[in-house]
């Protein structure tokens, strides 16, 4: 049984041991310039020197600080959002078109607008970061409270309860894995806007830039390598969540 | 001494408005209910039994005439009524004795030990040593005593049954049959009003049965239950009541006449 667990889970990593397999092969054998494709070893040494120099730890820190902060600022804000359109028909009506509507710039799009307004600054950056979590939280939080059942509703009514609640009580536990859902797409949607923030606008510091910084200096392996860093950690920020969402959850594997 | 009278319903009448039409559900419906009777409300699907007891619980609005709980006109919920839906409505994310607890987080619940009051009223119900349980790990049976235990944490002074036992299995639902009997009678006093379309458990349970037609819903016939409990399902005179009430129903089984020779 244990055996079997673990080949299940060994499974994921077969892909990407042959690629690196292969990786090492085309280098091996230089059938690409290895300008465009360092090797393997290349990668591994500079990286080594990179957490030596302490380059690695203090852009990461940087990267992951921005994602925090800008996160946390689009989940409040969304959930607040989310919240009020799903319990209120009228803050629905007043807010929801305007939502939709706006949902459908690219956040992209918002770059130069923040850039003229607020500048290159730490500001507009996380607002950018925000944004971007903001608007998955908001659908997610806002389905959620219209998943509560109306015999819940109706047990409520009996109960006497309070609006409180009732909040408290039936509809946000309903809502907590549409919640959750959210806070996942929210979170890897701040984590790719990170590396973006970090390079549009153009300030030191963090991955994105460190990334930059390579390209220009056409340093393939330093580029491979934050590559490397952003997919990992944009991995082990989604095993987070889905940890917090197995913790938070539990009642459902008793069904 | 509290009145002998819990529940009075007069002249009671209820439409429905479906695309503009006014289709009647109930018609002139006259009930008495005593303090600590067991009354079954029995009628064939669309007869308005359900809407009769939600307008009891007082989820259902508007109607004309009066349902009167101590002589006071419902015109919403209260905890002097407690519910049983036909599904238990537990929430999955809560464990039992949570659930249970539920009922006393109202606005007038009660101040009192709540922890006390869930363990008294799980063990009336059997569930003592499921506190920590979650209604995903009860059977059909199990869940639906939490939600009696639900019901009755706030001591109403009526239980409201939507056809509690109607998803449970055949035996099972007999043997809740016979819980629920022991229940109303441990919980001396307490009225309870159930919906079912089960006569058998009708005669089992009941103080009275009340037949309805429908159609618009009327009260066709009130049958009172005079045997002694608890009840024998095979003995003659509970037979004979069973046959009568779904001779109601044109349902009894055809008298066949013998010819001696």
């Amino acid at each position: 049984m244990k055996a079997e667990h673990v080949m299940h889970k060994a499974r994921g990593l077969v892909v990407p041991i042959l690629l690196l397999a292969l990786w090492w092969v085309i280098a091996w054998n230089r059938w690409v310039s290895p300008l465009f494709l360092p090797s393997p070893e290349k990668v591994v040494a500079t990286f080594l020197s990179l957490l030596g120099e302490g380059k690695i730890v203090a852009n990461l820190g940087e990267s992951l600080s921005k994602v925090v902060k800008g996160f946390l600022i689009g989940i409040t804000a969304g959930f607040v959002l989310g919240l009020l359109m799903g319990l209120s028909r009228t803050a629905e009506k007043l807010l929801g078109p305007l939502f939709n509507a706006v949902r459908q710039v690219p956040i992209l799009a918002w770059i130069p607008v923040l850039i003229l307004v607020f500048g290159l600054t730490e500001l507009a950056k996380l607002i950018f970061i925000a944004l971007g979590a903001l608007y998955p939280m908001t659908l997610n939080t806002f389905d959620g409270c219209r998943q509560l059942k109306r015999e819940y509703l109706e047990l409520a009514r009996v109960f006497e309860y309070s609006r409180l609640r009732l909040l408290w009580r039936f509809t946000l536990p309903s809502a907590l894995p549409s919640i959750l859902a959210g806070l996942r797409v929210s979170l890897s949607e701040a984590w790719l806007l990170v590396i973006g923030a970090e390079i549009f606008f153009k300030t030191r510091g963090g991955l994105g830039d460190m990334m930059w910084e390579a390209k220009g200096k056409v340093r393939m392996d330093v580029v491979f390598i934050t590559i490397i860093i952003i997919g990992l950690i944009g991995f082990l920020l989604n095993q987070t969540m889905t940890l917090l969402e197995k913790r938070l959850l539990r009642w459902r594997g008793t069904n | 001494m509290k009145p002998q009278v819990t529940l009075q319903i007069q002249n009671l009448n209820k439409q429905f408005r479906v695309n503009g039409a006014v289709t009647p559900v109930l018609e002139n419906i006259n009930l008495t209910v005593k303090r600590g009777e067991f009354i079954s409300v029995i009628g064939p699907s669309g007869c308005g039994k359900t809407t009769l007891l939600r307008l009891i619980i007082g989820i259902e609005n508007s109607y004309q005439g009066d349902i009167l709980l101590d002589g006071k006109r419902i015109t919403g919920p209260g905890l002097e009524r407690g519910v049983v839906f036909q599904e238990h409505r537990l929430l999955p994310w809560l464990t039992v004795e949570r659930n249970v607890g539920l009922g006393l987080e109202g606005k007038r619940s009660g101040n009192g030990n709540r922890e006390q009051i869930v363990r008294e009223h799980l063990e009336l119900v059997g569930l003592t040593g499921y506190e920590k349980a979650y209604p995903g790990q009860l059977s059909g049976g199990m869940a639906q005593r939490a939600a009696i235990a639900r019901a009755l944490v706030n001591r109403p002074e009526i239980l409201l049954l939507d056809e509690p036992l109607g998803a449970l299995d055949a035996l099972t639902r007999m043997y809740m049959q016979k819980e629920l009997e022991k229940i109303w009678r441990r919980e001396a006093g307490v009225t309870m009003i159930m919906i079912t379309h089960d006569v058998e458990e009708a005669v089992y349970l009941s103080d009275k049965v009340v037949i309805m037609s429908s159609r618009p819903g009327t009260i066709k016939k009130i049958i009172p239950v005079d045997l002694a409990r608890p009840r024998d399902r095979a003995a003659g005179d509970f037979m004979k009541l069973k046959e009568d009430i779904l001779e109601e129903f044109n349902l009894h089984a055809e008298k066949v006449f013998s010819y001696a020779i």
